[in-house]
């Protein structure tokens, strides 16, 4: 039991966090699937009254809230830990901890999520896109919405962590001989799909954190008159556009390899696919945002250029679906379940993305948008194309997950009524282009009733179909017959464990069955387990549940307090695992251009910054949208202090100056110059935030009227913003010690200083993101 | 705003409908239906085009290329060498590219060439301005005499109608399916929508955004009446409302 628990539940192996992840999102799809089907139940018939309004609200936002974000991103994911690592010859992901950390962040944000189905409020009800100012406190009361906003932004900080983590990975960690050219099909679409990610879910925390603030604490950003659903709506499509192809791209990566396997010949226009998804599908994604906001009366020209770089984006998938189909001539078929559910998601997302070109008309759209047309095409690209290529990988991987064999009667069963099914269920929506969507009931109408009807019975089997496959996993992992090593006879690395047994430099296999255990040795260097991660999951869990008690109790506060302690604790004790170099993972060699002059640790910093900046970006310009948009604003100078905003500004900079000195100190390879330099940036940097603190309680308690975060939207906006920057000055701060207490100790050297490398870059990003604040909010 | 001479079968069949429906007078089909339905035409005939070509095309190969049950596979036909991937067949790319992009920008243009659709009529038609008020959970209609009516709609056949749509609390969204519009109501901001009800009789208007429990039921209705009728309905309006 003991080794059954430090096995899964302190783990770093990305195979087994692969699993934990295929095993995580399954279980919220089932959550997911149950609520669809509450649903599908109370619009069997007109006027049913199966679920109230308020029930129905809740259903149907948290199912796609669920299915978007606990089920299909992390599905993708799964697959990813698993499969990325084996696919390019590394040993593990980069930051194995960190892999873990964002497993149990998903996993208990989900959770806190699920919980608020049973406090006061009920869970969040305002639609899986959080319609402004309906989201907000005084529409949409109570501590559960804001449990489902925490929950989310948990689950937003390990996809975030999960890019950083993977994008490093794939770039420095390929095995020798794993060029560029060689990185497998699904590799590459996990890349572009991590990239897509790394680019919207900051602009979406964000968001969410804003969103959060205004129900917590009281401001304003969401419910001001003068733009918030607006602001609302551009802030969260810039990252629910990706979203979609961040949902679809791991499917693609997977009918892209199996597809060859099964047609017996190489991929079709392998080059044309990357090039046309690196060049065309990625940037044009953040280009198409404001097609869901076709009908909210922007400008007639923005739905044009909007419109334009909609179909465009089509262009691209076309060509691949073309490419896709070109691999199916001159070939030999299998048709096998792994191949038939690739074969139907291609097939699937033809229909879905012809009606995705559709709705890129800005006219037509008057009439599609917020109706069952738009959610039969994006359950075509959603459930159809992405659910089917994944399920077609999990089939495809189960042998090699497991050892052993799926049941194929089972699961041939399973395509067919799936396929079927699904057609039944969801393509009636297609002619309810009259219906508003999200509607809990409807007035009798013989079109809508036939058609709601059949709906819901397709969906009843859909679903109730995919009970199989949960089935046909358990049956493959208990008696199941003995794989080949094998058994597609795949070209692929991430195979070739399974042929040699196991060769030196893979780590242990996570499900493999007795009787093929691993040779000794292999992996006991390899062998990591860490309690932080899942401790520091659960801190953050219990901190973030307070603060969403906090919107209605005052105890909150307390478990607010305990969340903290045990956040202190565990990222105490993770930095005393680094401090004895308790937790280490042996280097690895490998080619790495075009960034072998960069440090792999100097590179996920960069990477952090990049999402860093995106974050303050989406910001800094949510605050510029609502200052545009505000009636009046305070002039310079006559609400913040210029002065003392202006010594404060001193003292960060310096302290920026000060860091880099000490970069400079131990590159020369003095030690004694280091610490004196750090000890003067972090006193510096106190400085600032002791100016800061002076700050904001003169203008509290001093100033009348008093200038606070609940007196209007420029007190909103300022202390949220210069809020989050200071946050991120103290965390700066609290790792400074940390490093300064190992240059103390003269834990760096000349040749090794990565640490206060990374900690310069930190630091200049707060610097810089602080000389646009300064200007932003003090002197204009 | 005239309709084109020939209208497709389908949006015949959706007038009709639509007259079935209201069961008015009047066999004009309206200005925003026919454009709208004239647009989706091009997007559906490509649309379906395209998708009985490329899954034709998918099924077919599939099955024409697939492995019999008693068929023995005698070796891998292929071999995994990256460095073999090359460009493959650019010409039939080029060919396959135009005739995408020549269809995208056909229906694209169809697109703004209806854009009168989304935006107002011109100031010769002589329109009727009605503003309307997006609440939790009913649409209030506020008349140019400031005389206000809660869930009902009445306006004058065959003129155009201009609405200044704003909403006082949360996100909604004015719908007429009948007649083809629909438009935002935005808490802060007037959007505005137009239409020309040809056909008498009475029309269903939908909130199609989720605005809280009351969402389902936000409806109104459409009264088309005749011009005449329409005048007298606004004086014994207007009359009682001063009373």
């Amino acid at each position: 039991m003991t080794r059954w628990i430090s096995r899964w539940l302190f783990t770093t192996n990305h195979k087994d966090i692969g699993i934990l992840y295929l095993v995580g999102s399954l279980y919220f799809g089932f959550v997911g699937g149950v609520l669809a089907m509450l649903m599908r139940t109370q619009l069997s018939a007109p006027l049913n009254s199966f679920l109230d309004a308020g029930t129905y609200n809740e259903v149907v936002s948290m199912h796609g809230l669920i299915m978007i974000l606990w089920f299909l991103s992390p599905l993708g994911v799964a697959l990813a830990n698993y499969l990325v690592p084996l696919q390019i010859g590394a040993k593990d992901l980069a930051l194995p901890r960190l892999n873990a950390l964002s497993f149990w962040l998903f996993l208990f944000g989900g959770m806190i999520a699920l919980l608020a189905f049973v406090i006061p409020g009920g869970a969040e009800s305002s639609g899986w896109y959080m319609d402004m100012p309906l989201a907000t406190a005084q529409y949409n009361p109570g501590a559960g919405p804001t449990l489902v906003f925490v929950g989310l932004a948990m689950d937003v900080a390990a996809i975030m962590m999960t890019t950083v983590n993977m994008l490093l990975t794939i770039i420095y960690m390929r095995g020798p001989g794993v060029t560029w050219r060689r990185v497998p099909m699904f590799t590459w679409f996990t890349a572009f799909m991590l990239i897509q990610a790394m680019f919207a879910f900051p602009s979406l925390m964000a968001g969410l954190l804003l969103l959060v603030a205004d129900r917590v604490i009281g401001t304003l950003y969401f419910s001001a008159a003068s733009g918030g659903s607006i602001l609302w709506d551009n802030v969260f499509w810039f990252f629910g556009h990706p979203e979609t192809y961040v949902v679809l791209l791991p499917a693609f990566g997977m009918v892209a390899e199996i597809f060859p396997v099964f047609a017996h010949r190489n991929l079709a226009e392998r080059n044309l696919i990357l090039v046309l998804t690196a060049a065309a599908v990625v940037p044009l994604s953040y280009l198409v945002w404001q097609h869901h906001m076709f009908i909210t009366g922007i400008a007639i020209s923005e739905n044009q250029a909007f419109s334009i770089s909609t179909i465009m984006i089509s262009l691209p998938f076309d060509l691949i679906v073309i490419a896709f189909l070109k691999t199916l001539t001159k070939a030999r078929i299998e048709l096998t379940v792994p191949m038939m559910f690739a074969w139907s998601s291609i097939l699937i997302f033809v229909v879905g993305g012809i009606s995705g070109v559709m709705l890129s008309s800005y006219v037509l759209d008057v009439v599609w948008n917020g109706t069952y047309f738009v959610l039969a095409h994006f359950h075509y690209i959603m459930v159809g194309a992405s659910v089917f290529g994944l399920f077609a990988g999990i089939y495809f991987y189960l042998p090699r997950m497991t050892g052993r064999l799926f049941h194929q009667g089972l699961a041939k069963v399973h395509l067919i009524l799936s396929f079927t099914f699904f057609n039944v269920a969801f393509f009636p929506w297609f002619f309810l282009y009259d219906m508003p969507r999200r509607v809990f009931t409807y007035q009798p109408l013989p079109s809508w009733d036939m058609l709601n009807l059949i709906s819901t019975i397709g969906a009843y089997v859909f679903a109730g179909a995919q009970i199989l496959l949960a089935i046909n996993m358990w049956y493959t992992l208990t008696r199941g017959e003995i794989s080949p090593p094998n058994p597609w006879r795949s070209p692929g690395l991430e195979w070739v464990p399974n042929i040699t047994g196991a060769s030196p430099g893979y780590s242990q296999d996570a499900l493999l069955p007795a009787s093929s255990p691993p040779p000794a040795g292999v992996q006991s260097e390899l062998e990591h387990t860490s309690a932080r991660p899942i401790e520091l999951a659960i801190a953050m869990a219990v901190a973030l549940f307070g603060v969403a008690l906090l919107t209605s109790y005052q105890f909150g506060w307390i478990v607010v307090g305990i969340g903290f302690v045990l956040i202190a604790y565990s990222i105490g004790g993770w930095m005393r695992d680094d401090y004895r170099e308790k937790f280490k993972i042996p280097p690895q060699v490998s080619e790495t251009w075009p960034f072998d002059k960069v440090a792999k640790e100097r590179l996920g910093m960069w990477l952090f910054i990049a999402t860093e900046i995106f974050l303050f970006g989406a910001v800094i310009s949510s605050d510029i949208y609502i200052r545009l948009n505000a009636p009046s604003w305070p002039a310079a100078g006559s609400v913040l202090d210029v002065m003392t905003g202006g010594w404060s500004s001193l003292a960060l900079i310096s302290s920026g100056g000060a860091m880099v000195l000490a970069v400079n100190s131990i590159r020369q390879g003095s030690q004694s110059g280091l610490v004196r330099w750090l000890s003067a940036a972090f006193i510096l940097g106190w400085t600032f935030i002791v100016f800061h603190a002076y700050e904001w309680y003169n203008m509290y308690y001093m100033d009348k009227p008093a200038f606070t975060v609940f007196s209007g939207l420029p007190g909103s906006v300022y202390y949220v913003t210069v809020g989050m920057h200071a946050i991120h000055v103290v965390s700066g701060l609290v790792v400074m010690a940390f490093v300064l207490r190992k240059a103390i100790a003269g834990g760096y050297r000349k040749e090794h200083h990565t640490g206060v490398t990374n900690l310069m870059l930190y630091w200049l990003l707060i610097d810089i993101i602080w000389m646009f604040l300064f200007p932003l909010f003090y002197l204009t | 705003m005239t309709p084109p001479a020939v209208l497709s079968p389908l949006s015949l069949v959706a007038s009709v409908a639509a007259v079935a429906a209201g069961g008015g007078g009047g066999s004009v089909v309206p200005p925003t239906d026919v454009i709208w339905w004239t647009l989706f035409h091009y997007y559906l005939f490509f649309g379906l085009a395209a998708a009985i070509i490329v899954i034709g095309f998918m099924i077919f190969m599939t099955f024409h290329h697939r492995i019999r049950k008693n068929e023995h596979l005698e070796s891998r036909q292929y071999a995994y060498h990256p460095r073999e991937h090359n460009w493959g067949n650019w010409k039939l790319i080029m060919v396959l590219v135009i005739i995408t992009v020549s269809v995208q920008a056909f229906v694209e243009y169809q697109t703004f060439a209806s854009t009168s659709l989304v935006t107002l009529p011109s100031k010769g038609s002589d329109p009727l301005t009605i503003g309307v008020i997006g609440r939790q959970w009913d649409w209030v209609f506020v008349y140019p005499d400031g005389v206000q009516v809660v869930g009902n709609l009445t306006v004058p056949q065959d003129q155009d109608i201009i609405l200044n749509i704003t909403s006082i609390d949360v996100l909604h969204a004015f719908f007429i399916p009948a007649l083809s519009v629909a438009k935002d109501a935005v808490p802060g901001y007037y959007t505005t929508l137009w239409f020309n009800a040809t056909q008498t009789g009475s029309y269903l208007i939908e909130c199609k955004e989720l605005c809280g429990v009351g969402h389902a039921y936000m409806l109104a209705h459409l009264s088309v009446i005749p011009s005449p009728a329409f005048q007298a309905w606004y004086s014994t309006l207007a009359e009682n409302n001063s009373q």
